[in-house]
């Protein structure tokens, strides 16, 4: 009870700080792209009467817009900052006071520090974008393979199931950790054994020598992947289902253009750099707090072995996505696994030598300081347009990427009079839409009659949205076509970098 | 009659070794019993041995005409009952104020004199009988006021905790208003009304397994917990262990008695401090039979139960309280196999408990698991159910529905609760709420009882019939008064009711019809569906979509997908403790296991107004398995 009320009241403090960060970010112009897509996908699941189905289940990924929908309350424009906001506070807030409960006062000074000012924790917490969720799930699915290292116990793997459960309605790709787990798994099991010497030598007499032994050894290794794997791969199946049924394809969320804010890489095309070199790099920089907690774990077979997931995950993650770079939603597993392995070593027999060793001191604040270097130096050298923004604030600077679609929201806002129709392709225009639906009735894709409106746009909008021309996405706008061919007498009313605005004429 | 010797008739004949006669008699002495008493009921000699020694002793036995019994005394009171039963004498009266009496041991001059001074009468004939009839006969002369009580007991005491009125006029009322005023509603605004109907069954549901889900979570934490140490088990050695009252309710089961036998000498517990009261019912001759003909030492005392409606098993067992001498008493099924240290760990856990804690309930998993496909799915739900369910309550503080055996009780509390509601078909569910009402707590141990599997469909349909009766006779019983509930057992306890008893019945009642709606909607998204129901088709979807609306829709599915998956889980995370590795890909069926659950709901259902207090008789003894595989 005294635990839950310290998280509560740190966590507090840590909301009210992120909060009033996210609202200054706010001030300057910064939104996430992913921040507003939520957005605009909760206006419509609230106002929307014609595919409420499709916004609910098939927008991707679900946890973000879910998690979301209790701070839409609040404020619905401003929902997905508040929720990263909040479940990054309290999710400080928890490592703090653990950290203090286990009287290692200095590093929980350090890690009250880290979320304050890491770049890469501020930026989760103020962005609005899924970020939060990643580190979070990273962080959880370590912290729980750790905690079953340390008490064999079956409520790890159950929260372990469902942390991986989570993971399908964020990134269902990282169920495929799952095939580098199993050798793993089978250590756990063999490691959970009783009675059997455990080192090397007593594992190799164990897998050798006991053919019962061994028999048992294997099925409880399959039982125990089954334990963890069967709600995540369930629960994929059923979306994959639930997807088929409604919409006649497994992969609609995936596949179709309006369910992710970055669906085909419009918003984050650009000069990316897509060279292992620069992948290496962008690691390193997230990376002092893993390796430190490797050389401390040297000797510890078990946590060793968790920690080469993120290697593995990392370049299995490069090798499925080659022609495109690997930025936070992946790199985050490094951070995360290095906050949870840190942790974890804190709650071994090591955490005496932790309390006394004035070496060790140093060194974690030596680790403290490299992190929130090498997390800045990342955010100076990624290519994501979105990451490249992230920090702007702290430079007082007005962001790059968001000010079009501001601008062009403040125009549709405050020149087109009372409830206009203007005609846009969502998958481009969300930015503009989530920030301007509140007096505007926009006929998209998830209205009945967008696609005949596309044929006669003059017989059921007054305006038409477009990205601009010289942008690289304009090709793929679905209104386009309307401009080209001219099939509809319009002139235009506004234009900046990336959208015009067109008016048509009756 | 033939004057016989102690000495020659059980030493010189060899059915008693030196050692064991000398026990037998200092235990005589001890414990203020007859010396045959002692040897029967303490594994010492067995009752078919010692029928054959007197048979060979050319001795005719006494029969009893059980429809013509004769008290010899009016108002006999329970500690001459107790006194007769101790010694083994049926008195029979004569005329000139002389009685005969009836014993079983023809050497036992001792308790003749005993009885004489007792009662200050004088013996004139000597008869000898089967210590079993004499027995039976004593409970069914002198036992009509406890059996009187066994029944009405709580019901005089304390009216609104027993199930004898099924419904009070209250919770008629109020049932007749929810149902005028849903019709009211459903004619007045119909598709409203179908929508919110929909809408409260789906969030009932998922809210009652997501319960589940959250006590299995919460189980799952505490199951490295080891209540009572092998160092603190040592604290305690035989000579401090209190007595222990075993009771065990037995009808028609003659095939376990021989198994129950060799079970109860596997108890590390010293035999002098058990009290082992095996029930007997009255009516049932093949158990009585079994019992007078088993061929080697038992330990137990036969208690034969008067006949009497309603012929429940707690009945029986309020009737044997009477007869318990144990500072705690556990229940335990003929066929159970239980940890052998399980009495000694619950006497270290009450001791190391706070007082207010009265009842530890361990856990039941069966020994013939594999047996078919019926049994594995018994063993998956019994495993969460014990393992994490029963814990999790523990762990939230809310009421636990005792499970059917293996409960043990600290005595006067048991006696002060009232014992069981004899009304009541799952009378220790009941018993466990009613306990969290008069403030106090039950928790749970993890020490295993090992019984038999239900291994037959039938039979395993009326045992979940009268089971899901049972919880909907606790729930109707302790929501008489929701408030005072409320006020009782907390917020915690309040809602953990709600959604654990209540829940289960509800949703095993609720599931087809939901398996229903969600396979049919399943089926008209189908294009072959157009081909099927040709021009009914539109009409039909045009309803179903009044009725479900989009938002509904994703509720309903969810619901339906996301309660599956998680009760599958919950069933493969409990075998997974128990390493039953084999059994873990059954969780599978779990949705069929519950379909059989929705058949024995509706049965239970219909039982609850037909004929509330029916005991379903659960037959025993079907299985080939004896021993527990605990793998």
């Amino acid at each position: 009870m005294r635990k839950l009320f310290s998280i509560f009241v740190v966590g507090f403090l840590y909301a009210i700080y992120y909060l009033l960060l996210g609202v200054y970010n706010a001030k300057l112009g910064s939104r996430h792209y992913e921040s507003l897509f939520i957005s605009d996908k909760l206006q419509l699941l609230f106002k929307n009467e014609d595919k409420t189905l499709e916004l609910f289940y098939f927008i991707y990924p679900n946890l973000a817009q879910l998690f979301a929908i209790p701070a839409a309350l609040i404020n619905i424009e401003r929902a997905p900052v508040i929720t990263s906001a909040l479940f990054m506070a309290f999710f400080a807030a928890y490592l703090v006071v653990k950290l203090f409960q286990l009287e290692l006062k200095y590093a929980s000074v350090l890690v009250s520090l880290y979320f304050l000012c890491s770049p890469m924790m501020l930026s989760a917490a103020t962005s609005g974008s899924s970020l939060y969720l990643y580190l979070i799930f990273y962080f959880l699915f370590f912290h729980l393979i750790f905690r079953y290292i340390r008490y064999f116990t079956t409520y790890n793997f159950v929260l372990l199931s469902l942390c991986l459960t989570l993971f399908v309605f964020l990134n269902y790709k990282f169920l495929w950790i799952l095939v580098f787990m199993i050798p793993l798994v089978f250590l756990l099991s063999l490691f959970k054994s009783s009675g059997i010497d455990k080192s090397y030598l007593g594992i190799f007499s164990q897998i050798t020598q006991n053919l019962t032994a061994t028999k048992e050894l294997l099925q409880r290794s399959l039982s125990t992947f089954l334990i963890i794997l069967f709600t995540p791969v369930m629960s994929l199946l059923c979306y994959f289902l639930i997807n088929f049924w409604f919409t006649g394809d497994s992969f609609f969320f995936e596949r179709s253009e309006i369910t992710q804010w970055d669906q085909s890489q419009f918003f984050t095309l650009g000069t990316v750099d897509t060279s292992i070199t620069y992948l290496l790099k962008l690691c390193l920089y997230l990376s002092p707090l893993f390796i430190a907690a490797s050389i401390i774990g040297r000797k510890k077979l078990l946590f060793q072995l968790t920690l080469l997931l993120v290697p593995l995950w990392v370049m299995y993650s490069k090798n499925t996505a080659s022609g495109t770079q690997l930025f936070l939603p992946v790199l985050l597993i490094i951070t995360a696994s290095g906050i949870a392995a840190f942790i974890h070593l804190f709650q071994t027999p090591l955490l005496p030598r932790f309390k006394r060793s004035r070496i060790l001191y140093s060194l974690t604040t030596i680790v403290f300081i490299l992190t929130v270097l090498g997390e800045g130096l990342y955010f100076k050298n990624t290519h994501h347009s979105q990451e490249t923004q992230m920090l702007t604030f702290l430079d007082f600077e007005q962001p790059l990427y968001d000010t079009p679609a501001k601008n062009m929201a403040d125009f549709v806002n405050n020149n087109l009079g009372d409830k206009p129709v203007i005609l846009s392709d969502n998958k481009l225009v969300y930015p503009v839409m989530s920030l301007s639906r509140k007096n505007t009735i926009y006929l998209d894709q998830f209205k009945a009659d967008y696609y005949k409106a596309l044929q006669a746009p003059g017989r059921y909008a007054d305006y038409l949205l477009v990205s601009k021309a010289q942008q690289s996405f304009f090709v793929e706008d679905q209104l386009t076509r309307i401009i080209e061919d001219k099939m509809a007498s319009y002139y235009l009313v506004y234009s900046n970098s990336n959208y015009q605005l067109f008016k048509i004429s009756r | 009659m033939r004057k016989f010797y102690r000495n020659d008739l059980f030493l010189k004949s060899g059915v008693l070794q030196e050692e064991a006669y000398d026990k037998v008699e200092v235990w005589s002495r001890e414990m203020n019993k007859s010396f045959l008493k002692v040897a029967l009921n303490y594994a010492f000699l067995s009752r078919l041995e010692y029928k054959q020694l007197l048979l060979k002793e050319e001795i005719k036995f006494y029969e009893f005409d059980y429809t013509g019994l004769i008290k010899f005394k009016e108002n006999l009171n329970k500690a001459d009952l107790d006194f007769l039963l101790d010694h083994n004498l049926y008195p029979i009266t004569r005329e000139n104020g002389l009685v005969d009496l009836v014993l079983a041991d023809p050497s036992d001059n001792i308790s003749i004199s005993k009885f004489s001074e007792y009662f200050s009468l004088e013996v004139k004939e000597i008869h000898i009988a089967e210590d079993m009839d004499i027995v039976k006969a004593l409970h069914l002369t002198y036992g009509e006021e406890l059996l009187e009580k066994a029944v009405f007991d709580l019901f005089n005491k304390d009216p609104k905790s027993s199930a004898l009125e099924t419904f009070t006029a209250k919770q008629v009322l109020v049932l007749g208003g929810i149902g005028i005023v849903f019709l009211i509603c459903l004619f007045l605004f119909p598709i409203i009304t179908i929508i919110s109907v929909n809408l409260l069954i789906n969030l009932f549901f998922l809210i009652s397994i997501g319960f589940k889900f959250l006590l299995t979570v919460v189980g799952a934490k505490s199951e490295a917990l080891q209540k009572i140490s092998s160092a603190e088990l040592g604290n305690f050695p035989d000579k401090d262990l209190p007595f222990y009252t075993l009771q065990l309710p037995v009808f028609k089961e003659s095939e376990v008695i021989y198994k129950l036998a060799s079970n109860l000498q596997n108890l590390d517990y010293p035999k002098e401090k058990l009290d082992v009261k095996l029930l007997i019912e009255s009516d049932d001759p093949v158990t009585f039979d079994a019992v007078k003909n088993l061929k080697f030492p038992c330990i137990f005392d036969p208690v034969i139960i008067p006949y009497a409606q309603p012929k429940t098993k707690p009945k029986a067992c309020n009737y044997g309280l009477h007869f318990s001498k144990g500072k705690y008493l556990t229940i335990y099924d003929a066929e159970d196999i239980p940890d052998s240290d399980q009495l000694k760990l619950v006497h270290a856990l009450f001791n190391k408990l706070p007082e207010e804690y009265i009842v530890v309930q361990c856990a039941l998993n069966y020994f013939n698991k594999t047996e078919n496909f019926l049994t594995r799915m018994f063993t998956l739900e019994y495993s969460y159910w014990f393992d994490y369910m029963l814990p999790g309550l523990d762990g939230l503080g809310v009421p636990i529905p005792l499970g059917g055996t293996s409960n043990h009780f600290k005595f006067d509390k048991l006696m002060e609760l009232g014992g069981w509601d004899g009304f009541n078909v799952t009378e220790d569910a009941d018993l466990g709420i009613r306990a969290y009402a008069k403030g106090y707590k039950v928790t749970v141990l993890n020490s295993t009882t090992y019984e038999e599997a239900n291994n037959e469909f039938y039979n395993w349909i009326r045992q979940r019939s009268r089971w899901i009766k049972g919880y909907m006779q606790t729930y109707l019983v302790h929501m008489r008064k929701p408030a005072k509930l409320f006020k009782e057992v907390g917020l915690n306890g309040f809602f953990g009711f709600q959604f654990f008893i209540g829940g289960t019945i509800f949703t095993f009642l609720t599931y087809p019809i939901l398996l229903f709606i969600f396979l049919f909607y399943i089926f008209l998204t189908f294009d072959f569906s157009e081909n099927l129901l040709s021009g009914v088709n539109t009409d039909i979807i045009n309803f179903f979509t009044l009725i479900f609306p989009e938002w509904v829709i994703i509720i309903s599915i969810f619901n339906f997908l996301a309660g599956n998956l998680l009760m599958i889980y919950i069933n493969m995370v409990a075998v997974f403790r128990r390493k039953s590795y084999n059994l873990i890909h059954f969780a599978i069926a779990n949705p069929v296991y519950w379909l059989m659950h929705s058949i024995s709901a509706y049965k239970g259902l219909f039982q609850l107004i037909s004929k509330p207090f029916y005991w379903e008789k659960t037959n025993h003894g079907l299985t080939k398995a004896h021993k527990p595989n605990k793998k």
